[in-house]
């Protein structure tokens, strides 16, 4: 049956990745073979160098959408313990960066580890922090200026001095290398994960994605990989100085040519470097005795007008240019695949009917209180849910409802109580455990993950639920159930309202797992009858099927048919609890709402 | 005794970087804008008083009043023409990030080109090189220092009694506190990210024109000090000038009082370490991230 479930179009084809991959290789060869021995070479090895930098920090950058501003502190590992080990023990440098990657990515674990609760800014800011307390230590400890030592005939090892070409030709083939790297990390598993977390981080937490473990991963990663940059670097600079290789301008290279030739694509760092470290270079030869500061300010000015002009950077620019022109022509333009219109699981579901008394408790919340400085927004609150039950959470705005959520979810601590879910105690448990133990939710306002396609929405969260082949199937049959088959290729970001309403729901479906808990945070709040009837549907096959659901709503009457009891927040206390007409005369409930002069 | 003298000079130090770090609050409280040349253009202003006391054989507290004009002007123009822009067209993977990008480029620009016009070797005021001190009993006290925090002190509190009692300084703080709600109501919101960006260019410059009194200028000036403004900024909370005036002097304590125990190479190491302790306990800082003006 596996072979019915559509292809998947990845987010980087394998054969557009191996054409940039060969240009970059065959570009860069003839380039040295051309260069030959003249001082050009000199510059080519340094535009390759800086490439590949760019290209390693454009993975936690670019891809994961963690900016760093500190990633000289990585790229001056290498350095540092490439030339040391050369100079005191005689270790040939080619061996000796290795050290330098070891310690980088031992770095990138301990900085991504206090870094880990940080964010945006904050995180950009502080990793900016660590070349300089690396540069400082470095300059105390006595290594000012480190010379690699120079030996003219030494070896292949030593990228021998005496042929230039042999140090750039390493620089390409680490540049390739870091552009293989990449590529697979992006089509595995992984890279569906790294890019849920640049999309909405909260998102891909409570879709079971360990972020945390993410993004250290792809911070090592990274590091790593500047270090062996680093570390032919110091061969190349032929001396190493905390000034040049933990300087801010080292950290702002990677950066700079990223944005300039387009951040978060294979090409772009690449290209940003190949074109800007020769413009600079040649310009600094030109007048670099009259005017030392040249690099430094055409570097700035670079980054200042393509921030201004095309922030996408040069490749997409000339990509979309490109398209569009081809599109235009008619020649071979992608056509809209053909709507599939058959949708699984059709058949009727006879109005829902509430488990029997006996249905195992799916749900426990023990008396769980929560406040906001002095303000108390939960007050012991007790609820059970039995498998397969749908139940309504409702009461009036700040009554307390999206904070019970994200207490059940793990995005806040309770002061006090207790949530067990499948029969497991996930007070304590982070977003993405309490997840992947059975539970799905979705957002007040819909949080998907814009730039990866529908299918790709849900098939992350498939994903922390097991195989690959699973996942697939699971992530394609939630689809079918709101009814996106047809839209699954398309990006996340080009949906309508009800289009991601629809989509969430698949996408809380595939992180629940069938069987699971499903939370609904005002989920049919501005939709159309048409959008909302999908969902109810949805549900009640999810309920048919084994499934629990827990829906917020302001009101009753949205949920009335829906539900098979309803609990009443008011001022973070449960105020009732029964099925809905009984609550729909409750006096207490009637007060909450309308104040005391409507009590009949 | 010595360490009374450190205390002073430590709080000499803070209200400089107390002032400078104000202006980095302020725009981040009203812009949400990190600005990575901030104290680039206190390294201009340094320059620019160097240039006006010369030649106009002035000194340099004049030097900096008439400087105040093109400071303002720079920075409306740098609004105007590069932040705005940055703003309209966003970029595509990290958005905040787009304007943040922009003000390291202007850095790399101002830096520079400020090297170009002036070379990389220290220049400084004359008047920098006489040692003047009064003497307190055994104390030494720097004079050019305590004029310097007396200037620092008087444009701190002006500023925050701008924001606090005028007209424009209520649609400053409303445009900060909620813009769409001070679109609502009326207020040029426009106007008011404007004139917040100029005048803590114009911070940033004053503050250059009262460190070039005793502190000699390079192209690099400015990068000694933006780490150094980002950690008060941040010790603030930030968005929180007053918090950022706090962090300022803490920091400057801390530098100086520092020396008592560990060598003064390691003076920035401690300094980012208290950085990195700090964000690892407290990332929203001492005081907490409101945006409070």
């Amino acid at each position: 049956m596996k072979s019915a479930l559509p292809k998947i179009t990845p987010a980087m084809p394998l054969r557009s990745a191996v054409i940039q991959l060969g240009t970059i290789a065959v570009g860069g060869a003839i380039a040295i073979v051309w260069a030959g021995d003249s001082p050009t070479q000199e510059i080519i090895t340094l535009a390759l160098l800086y490439a590949g930098f760019a290209s390693a920090w454009n993975i936690v950058a670019g891809y994961a959408g963690q900016f760093t501003f500190g990633h000289a502190a990585f790229f001056g590992l290498g350095s540092y313990a490439a030339t040391i080990l050369t100079e005191a023990y005689g270790i040939a440098p080619l061996y000796g960066l290795w050290l330098g990657v070891v310690l980088a990515a031992i770095a990138a674990a301990v900085i991504g580890s206090i870094t880990l609760q940080l964010r945006g800014l904050y995180f950009g800011l502080v990793t900016s922090v660590f070349p300089i307390v690396f540069s400082v230590v470095a300059t105390y400890i006595g290594l000012q200026e480190v010379p690699v030592p120079f030996n003219p005939d030494a070896g292949f090892a030593f990228f021998s001095p005496r042929a230039p070409w042999v140090l750039s030709s390493f620089a390409l083939g680490s540049t390739v290398m870091i552009g293989v790297v990449a590529v697979l990390l992006m089509r595995s598993r992984f890279g569906l994960y790294i890019s849920a977390l640049r999309a909405d981080q909260d998102a891909a937490e409570a879709s079971g994605v360990r972020t945390t473990e993410v993004k250290i991963t792809a911070l090592v990663v990274s590091a790593a990989l500047s270090a062996v940059i680093g570390g032919l670097y110091a061969s190349a600079a032929l001396v190493v100085t905390p000034a040049d290789v933990f300087g801010v301008q080292m950290s702002v290279k990677p950066v700079l040519f990223s944005v300039f030739g387009g951040i978060g694509t294979l090409l772009g760092p690449v290209v940003g470097a190949v074109i800007l470290v020769p413009l600079s270079e040649t310009l600094t030869a030109s007048f670099g005795s009259t005017l030392p500061s040249l690099s430094g300010l055409v570097y700035g000015a670079a980054l200042l007008l393509v921030i201004t002009i095309f922030p996408a950077g040069l490749v997409p620019v000339v990509r979309d240019a490109t398209l569009a022109l081809w599109t235009r022509r008619g020649g071979g333009g992608a056509t809209p695949s053909t709507p599939a219109a058959e949708d699984a699981n059709e058949e009727p579901v006879e109005a829902s009917s509430a488990p029997p008394a006996s249905a195992p408790v799916i749900l426990d919340i023990k008396g769980i209180f929560k406040a906001f400085g002095g303000t108390r927004v939960l007050v012991d609150v007790n609820i059970q849910m039995r498998e397969g039950e749908i139940l309504g959470v409702i009461g009036p705005n700040g009554a307390g409802k999206t904070t019970l959520f994200n207490v059940i979810n793990g995005f806040l601590r309770p002061d006090a109580g207790a949530v067990v879910l499948l029969g497991r105690d996930i007070t304590q448990a982070k977003p993405s455990a309490i997840a992947r133990a059975g539970l799905g939710r979705t957002f007040q306002t819909a949080r998907l993950f814009t730039g990866m396609s529908a299918i790709e929405n849900v098939l992350a969260a498939a994903l922390t639920r097991g195989s690959k082949d699973a996942a697939l199937a699971a992530a394609w049959r939630a689809l079918a159930e709101v009814h996106l088959t047809d839209r699954a290729q398309i990006s996340a970001g080009a949906l309508t309202t009800g289009e991601l309403r629809r989509l969430e729901l698949a996408r809380a479906m595939a992180t629940a797992g069938e069987g699971g808990l499903l939370m609904l945070d005002e989920f049919l709040g501005g939709l159309t009858h048409a959008d909302s009837a999908v969902l109810l549907a949805a549900l009640r096959r999810w309920r048919a099927r084994g499934g629990s659901v827990l829906a917020i709503e302001h009101t009753m009457r949205a949920m009335a048919g829906f539900v098979d009891r309803f609990v009443v927040l008011n001022f973070g206390e449960v105020i009732a609890e029964g099925p809905p007409e009984e609550i729909w005369r409750n006096r207490a409930v009637v007060t909450a709402y309308l104040g005391e002069k409507w009590v009949a | 005794m010595y360490a009374l003298q450190l205390v002073i000079a430590g709080l000499q130090q803070g209200g400089i970087i107390a002032l400078l770090s104000m202006g980095l609050a302020l725009m981040f409280g009203v812009l949400r804008l990190v600005n990575f040349a901030q104290a680039d253009f206190m390294m201009l202003g340094m320059y620019g008083v160097i240039v006006l006391t010369a030649t106009l054989h002035t000194n340099f507290v004049l030097s900096s009043l008439l400087l105040a004009i093109p400071a303002f002007a720079a920075g409306l123009f740098v609004y105007q023409f590069i932040i705005r822009q940055v703003a309209k067209a966003k970029l595509a993977s990290a958005p905040e990030h787009a304007q943040l990008l922009a003000t390291l480029g202007l850095s790399l620009v101002l830096q520079n080109g400020a090297e170009m016009i002036w070379g990389a070797t220290p220049r400084s005021l004359p008047s920098a090189q006489e040692l003047s001190v009064w003497h307190i009993g055994k104390l030494s006290i720097d004079q050019p220092r305590t004029i310097g925090f007396c200037i620092a002190v008087v444009v701190a509190v002006t500023m925050l009694l701008v924001l606090r009692n005028t007209h424009i300084g209520r649609t400053v703080r409303a445009a900060a506190s909620d813009r769409e709600a001070a679109i609502y109501v009326g207020i040029n919101v426009r106007k008011a990210y404007l004139l917040t960006f100029a005048v803590s260019i114009l911070l940033s410059v004053i503050v250059g024109g009262i460190l070039v009194s005793y502190y000699p200028v390079t192209p690099q000036t400015g990068s000694d000090f933006i780490l150094l403004m980002f950690t008060a900024v941040i010790m603030g909370g930030l968005g929180n000038v007053m918090g950022a005036m706090a962090g300022g002097l803490i920091l400057g304590l801390v530098q100086s009082l520092s020396q008592l125990i560990i060598p003064l190479e390691l003076n920035n190491a401690v300094v980012f370490g208290l950085f990195l302790a700090l964000m690892l306990v407290r990332p929203k800082g001492i005081f907490g991230e409101v945006t409070r003006l």
